[in-house]
């Protein structure tokens, strides 16, 4: 039986992550489907499962893939797998937003190869926010908060920046977040020498000049309440 | 010159057997030493010399004599001097065999001693990290690019681990091995999830408690995997506890749902970059009182950019440890500022 959901997530792979990825996804409303072997304990009701390796066609196929907005690719202990992964999804689904998780950043040019959009690095992340939380005490609280979409607190959104805001000033476009009450901090653009990337190789510009005019396109990066 | 080498070489092999009888005995040897020179120079002086010249050229003769070199070691002109040529000749090349070889050998055995994590650590105010695994080296470049010093225990030396990072071999949880580490003069301890120690909490947690019992005001930061187990964490009055997975798992979604957001999350999180990184900051105590509006605009004006604030628990003491503080992103800007609070900010890296 295939998945029948649209503009849904589909995990691809399963590791110590999927449970809380899984709420996350859950709790913002969005529509899942698990492509893994075996089945992972706990898997909630409404949930799409299909077994299967998540490198092969047919099970990304049976989870829907060609209907889907995203897919997330959780890594294993090795990279390799969750490249050809990133391969398969790519090569099925080109236009779905895809999302990998990898070990070693010398690996991120294989992904790039298989025209992944988004890759992160779970080490290196919380490698930096175990850093900032031990320089910083106390500090973890308000992280946590705003690194969660799944809480009643607050977190991280961007927006396309509309097209008025084309050639006004960077203060008048934040102006306008606030008054929507969001907290604007910054902006996502992209780089000059190559304005044709993916969003996701866009270059951000934390806390810029309020004088600087709105050259699109853009995005705006707020921190909003869940 | 077939004779001098012979002779070289002679009184090498004495130096060393001589070395080899006095091996622990430095300061006994350096005193005989220095002694020796002392008296030779100043016989040098007096009998080859007659006080004329400076005694720093007869000490220069005798430290010449000691390696078989210059016109005094080849042709003393009195019988003292014969004497002293003799006597240089044995024991002070003896005596300076010893000393050598004694310098040499605790220098080796300090390095070794480091290099095999066996030595103790004289940082003070450095952060230890406590157990090893995949987010070590970020970690300790994190924490180097803030100019912290760093000392790491953990079973094995990891690899390619950085000439400036103190390493103690040993379990992170072994008292003998935090002290070696220095814990008694750190400022915070870093408790890694260390999958050669099991693949659960618990020995993060027993590395918890050991911390705890032995400096409990050393500030703690504990990577957890499972949430039931953070009641244990808190027992063992740790202070700050991270569970990785779901923070991995946050950021995932967030990346999946806000297209391009995965850059500006990375830029905001890292502070061993050239851009920008969170920080907190104690509200300076003037601004009791005042409106959120007025702390933020004094933010503003020193070039940060104020996003947020800290408070400790309602209901609980202001002596609340600070992990335990509350999260107000965003508060509104006519809202009191009511001391003590910190105030969040997203500040300029150094670079």
């Amino acid at each position: 039986m295939s998945c029948d959901f649209e503009g849904h997530v589909v995990l691809c792979g399963w590791n110590a992550r999927g449970p809380h990825l899984l709420s996350q996804l859950l709790s913002s409303g969005q529509r899942v489907a698990v492509v893994a072997d075996p089945l992972p304990e706990g898997l909630p009701e409404g949930v799409f499962f299909v077994k299967g390796n998540p490198s092969k066609q047919e099970p990304l196929i049976e989870a829907g893939l060609k209907k889907a907005k995203s897919a997330i690719i959780l890594g294993g202990a090795e990279d390799a797998q969750a490249i050809l992964t990133g391969l398969a999804v790519e090569s099925i689904a080109p236009e779905v937003y895809s999302v990998m998780e990898l070990h070693d950043p010398a690996n991120e040019r294989y992904a790039r190869y298989a025209h992944v959009d988004d890759v992160l690095y779970a080490d290196s992340l919380i490698a930096d926010i175990t850093g900032i939380c031990t320089h910083y005490e106390g500090l973890s609280s308000f992280i946590k908060d705003i690194l969660s979409t799944a809480d009643d607190g607050h977190s991280f959104a961007s927006f396309d920046v509309p097209e008025e805001f084309a050639g006004r000033t960077v203060g008048q476009l934040f102006e306008h977040y606030q008054s929507q009450g969001l907290l604007p901090v910054g902006l996502t653009v992209p780089p000059e020498e190559a304005p044709e990337l993916p969003v996701a190789q866009w270059q951000s510009y934390v806390d810029p000049p309020l004088e600087e005019s709105i050259t699109l396109p853009m995005k705006v990066v707020c921190i909003k309440k869940n | 010159m077939a004779n001098r080498f012979t002779k070289t070489v002679k009184n090498a092999k004495r130096g060393l057997s001589f070395s080899k009888k006095f091996k622990h005995r430095l300061l006994g040897s350096l005193i005989l030493f220095l002694v020796l020179l002392a008296v030779c120079t100043l016989a040098v002086w007096w009998q080859e010399r007659n006080f004329q010249g400076s005694w720093l050229d007869a000490l220069w003769s005798v430290l010449f004599t000691l390696i078989g070199q210059g016109e005094f070691a080849s042709a003393p002109r009195t019988f003292v001097g014969r004497i002293i040529v003799f006597l240089l000749s044995i024991f002070g090349v003896a005596l300076f065999g010893v000393v050598f070889a004694e310098v040499m050998q605790r220098l080796i055995n300090s390095r070794l001693k480091e290099m095999l994590g066996m030595s103790i650590c004289k940082f003070d105010g450095h952060i230890m990290i406590c157990g090893w695994n995949e987010r070590g080296p970020h970690l300790i470049r994190q924490l180097t690019a803030s100019g912290r010093q760093i000392a790491v225990i953990a079973e094995d030396r990891p690899k390619d681990l950085h000439g400036d990072v103190f390493f103690v071999q040993g379990s992170p949880s072994d008292r003998e091995a935090l002290i070696k580490g220095g814990i008694m003069k750190a400022r915070a301890a870093i408790l890694l999830w260390d999958p050669n120690l099991g693949d659960d909490d618990s020995r993060t947690i027993l590395t918890g408690l050991a911390v705890e019992s032995m400096r409990p005001e050393v500030y703690t930061v504990m990577e957890l995997h499972n949430p039931e187990n953070e009641h244990y964490a808190r027992y063992a009055q740790v202070d700050d506890i991270l569970y990785t997975d779901s923070l991995i798992a946050d950021i995932t979604a967030m990346c999946t749902h806000y297209e391009g957001i995965s850059s500006f999350i990375r830029d905001i999180l890292s502070t061993s970059d050239d851009g920008h990184s969170f920080a907190s900051f104690d509200v300076p105590s003037n601004f009791a009182g005042r409106t959120m509006r007025e702390l933020f605009e004094h933010y503003r004006a020193q070039g940060v950019l104020p996003i947020g604030v800290i408070v400790p628990p309602e209901g609980g003491t202001e002596e609340a440890p600070a992990a335990e503080w509350r999260s107000r992103v965003n508060p509104s800007r006519d809202e009191t500022v009511a001391l003590p609070m910190k105030a969040v900010c997203i500040v300029k890296n150094n670079g």
